[in-house]
């Protein structure tokens, strides 16, 4: 079975949300819908997602909000941030703050599949980089230790 | 077209009387009662000058005219010393020594000697009759030979011989008894040597009594001449005084001379009011000078002042004007900057249902694109492009409030109902951003207010810079209460937040062009103060007040029918 690209979307334009969910589903994403702020932080903390689509203007919690909240629920998390607002300066905050790209509504689809795949390449090299990394420090930690040891803890690493 | 122009040149005429006023009032008043003031005291000056020369001339008189006196009764005297005279006066004795007074001065005219009980005992003159008359009952002797006196000069008296005349009487204590030494003397003399004083000439001169009555004088004014009669001069040595005549006032001096209770009168005789400063003739050519020169001042000044005037005028004129574009060019920028920050926020309230359009537009065709392999019904198909529908209709909504906000510069009076016109604005334009920010409107309207005679655009202006600076104002979650009120033909309206209000400092400027709250290019400062001109346009009043902390409270006092 192939593993689908796990979708959140952030939106609290309803029919927005909807429609571009039934589009990425048909694309072979799997995605969850979230109206807000607090849905998708709730949504994060049950599931683990690849990359996460958030509107900047929603009530309650606004996009720069919740792409911090969401950052420190999952650093390995890609976010991609959907804005209506023309400007270039929020967006550049927000890529300050972590976010992988900013992408101004309306878009093309054709572009945002582009982003994700972006988005989750980067996912996966920066997974890997640390996990090459932990791994190095598990051999440099299991200097001296026997084998066995050092095999048990690399299976420790993988089930996480 | 003719209005404006018409409303223009009457603004100019008001500009140009009140600069008219105002320097008539500031120069030309004050400058003519400084020349009335002068006039005046010249005049005074000119005034005192003739009466110091007019009591001068008198003073001058009456000592010169008491030297003449004296004079006369030291002839008078130098006869007594004869004894011969005394005990028997014979007659050829007595017109040696009458030849003798008249050889000393033409004014004496008899001489005679009496006894103490007023008997001639002889005489010598003119009037041969006065041999027989017995003077005892005369007021004159009666002084002489009681009163403690060894000499008197009578008053001028017709006496016996039916003449103006006055006498000279001496006493003396002889041997024999009292014996008096009487000469009479001629006024007219008096008047001649008074001809031939110094000054004379520039006076009517009289001598009165202590009555006021006129013994001798120089010459015939009218009223003035001999025993004629003018008021009595006053008890002082000397002084000045008027009296009325035929010919209005008439200034006159006096003096008293020490001889006798006479004194002289002076009146002026060279005529007008100053004579004797400069000459009649020349002080009213001074005056008549001065009163040309007040004239043509007058034209001149009143000239410059209505060139200074119609220049003071032009000036205000252009400056209002300037004034004006000045203002015009600030709505004008204004309403572009509004523009420009409108469009930002408009970009992202027309982005999002354009995303829909695009997202469902996509859908739709994914779902009849065959490689999907999906099978929609036409009421699935329906719901998608229902939804495309509607956020058309809400691009729309948009720009229609956007142009209406941006629409028409003159003022366009309609009736239209107020809340309504809130709820556009509050729903329409600032809607969708007020809901994403969390910020709740409270609305307290009044329900006795409905329909209102405004310009809906201008209204909607004030409305929307309003609502949009308490929304900025407010943090999120925060509340926004607008509040409407009718108080008779007027109406309030309050825009108050729950943001964190304002100092005093702010209070100050918060109407003033380009002042604003917000950070370097967030906003443009010139909302508020926009709104602010065009309330009062509308023929309103817009107030703030804040504490710190509390909130800050817009109202807006307008006429039902601006």
């Amino acid at each position: 079975m192939t593993e689908k690209i796990r979708l959140l979307i952030v939106d609290d334009e309803k029919e927005f949300l909807e429609a571009l969910g039934e589009r990425l589903e048909m694309r072979e994403f799997e995605v969850h819908e979230a109206t807000g702020g607090i849905d998708a932080l709730a949504a994060c903390s049950r599931e683990n997602f690849d990359i996460a689509l958030v509107d900047l203007k929603m009530p309650g919690m606004d996009g720069q909000e919740l792409l911090i909240r969401l950052k420190e629920e999952d650093r390995f998390l890609e976010i991609i941030i959907l804005t209506g607002h023309g400007s270039l300066g929020s967006a550049v905050e927000c890529t300050k703050l972590g976010a992988f790209s900013y992408l101004p509504k309306p878009y093309d689809l054709e572009e945002l599949l582009k982003v994700l795949q972006a988005a989750y390449t980067e996912r996966l090299k920066k997974k890997f980089a640390d996990q090459e990394l932990r791994i190095q420090e598990i051999m440099d930690l299991a200097q001296g230790s026997s084998p066995l040891t050092i095999l048990r803890r690399m299976k420790k690493l993988d089930q996480e | 077209m003719n209005r404006p122009n018409d409303s223009r040149q009457s603004l100019y005429r008001v500009l140009l009387r009140h600069a008219l006023v105002r320097l008539i009032f500031l120069y030309f008043i004050p400058l003519l009662l400084l020349t009335l003031f002068f006039h005046l005291q010249y005049r005074l000056i000119v005034r005192d000058t003739r009466d110091r020369h007019l009591m001068s001339l008198a003073e001058h008189q009456a000592s010169m005219l008491d030297m003449f006196l004296g004079d006369r009764l030291l002839n008078l005297t130098n006869l007594a010393d004869d004894p011969g005279l005394w005990r028997d006066p014979d007659v050829s004795d007595l017109e040696i020594r009458h030849e003798q007074l008249c050889r000393a001065s033409e004014a004496f005219v008899d001489l005679s000697v009496l006894d103490g009980m007023g008997r001639v005992l002889g005489y010598s003159g003119p009037h041969s009759y006065l041999e027989k008359e017995v003077y005892a009952g005369q007021e004159w002797f009666i002084r002489l030979k009681t009163g403690g006196v060894s000499h008197i000069i009578t008053d001028v008296y017709l006496g016996f011989r039916g003449q103006p005349h006055f006498t000279m009487a001496l006493k003396l204590e002889a041997g024999g008894g009292t014996r008096i030494l009487r000469a009479v003397l001629n006024p007219d003399k008096i008047r001649a040597h008074m001809a031939s004083l110094e000054g004379a000439g520039e006076v009517h001169a009289a001598i009165v009594d202590r009555f006021g009555k006129v013994q001798v004088s120089s010459s015939s004014v009218p009223g003035f001449s001999t025993m004629g009669k003018i008021p009595a001069p006053g008890s002082e040595r000397t002084g000045v005084g008027t009296f009325s005549g035929e010919s209005g006032d008439t200034v006159y001096s006096w003096a008293w001379l020490s001889s006798v209770p006479w004194a002289l009168v002076a009146v002026d005789a060279t005529g007008g009011q100053g004579g004797l400063v400069g000459g009649g003739r020349q002080f009213s050519d001074i005056i008549t000078n001065i009163w040309l020169f007040a004239a043509l001042f007058c034209l001149l000044g009143g000239w410059v002042i209505i060139l200074q005037a119609r220049w003071v005028a032009r000036e205000q004129y252009a400056a209002l004007n300037k004034e004006r574009e000045f203002s015009r060019q600030l709505m004008q920028a204004s309403k572009l900057a509004s523009v420009g920050e409108l469009a930002a926020g408009v970009a992202h309230e027309i982005n999002n249902p354009l995303a829909v359009v695009s997202e469902k537009a996509g859908l739709v065709k994914d779902l009849l694109d065959p490689a999907f392999g999906r099978t929609p019904t036409p009421s699935q198909l329906r719901e998608h492009l229902d939804a495309i529908e509607k956020a058309v209709f809400r691009c729309t909504d948009i720009t229609r409030n956007l142009l209406g906000f941006v629409r028409q510069e003159e003022v366009r009076l309609v009736e239209r109902d107020l809340h309504v016109l809130i709820d556009d604005v509050a729903a329409g334009i600032l809607g969708p951003e007020l809901h994403v920010d969390d910020i709740r409107i409270e609305k307290e309207y009044d329900p006795k207010l409905g329909f209102i005679f405004t310009d809906p655009g201008q209204l909607r202006q004030v409305l929307f810079n309003l609502l949009k600076n308490a929304a900025e104002a407010v943090s999120t979650p925060g509340k926004i209460t607008i509040r409407t009120r009718l108080n008779d033909d007027r109406f309030t309206l309050d825009v108050i937040d729950t943001g964190p209000g304002l100092s005093a400092e702010e209070l100050e400027k918060v109407f003033m062009p380009f002042f604003t709250t917000k950070a370097p290019g967030k906003g443009t400062g010139l909302g508020l103060s926009v709104s602010y001109r065009i309330v009062k346009g509308l023929g309103g009043r817009m107030a703030v007040s804040s504490a710190s902390g509390n909130g800050t409270t817009f109202t807006v006092d307008l006429p039902i029918r601006s």
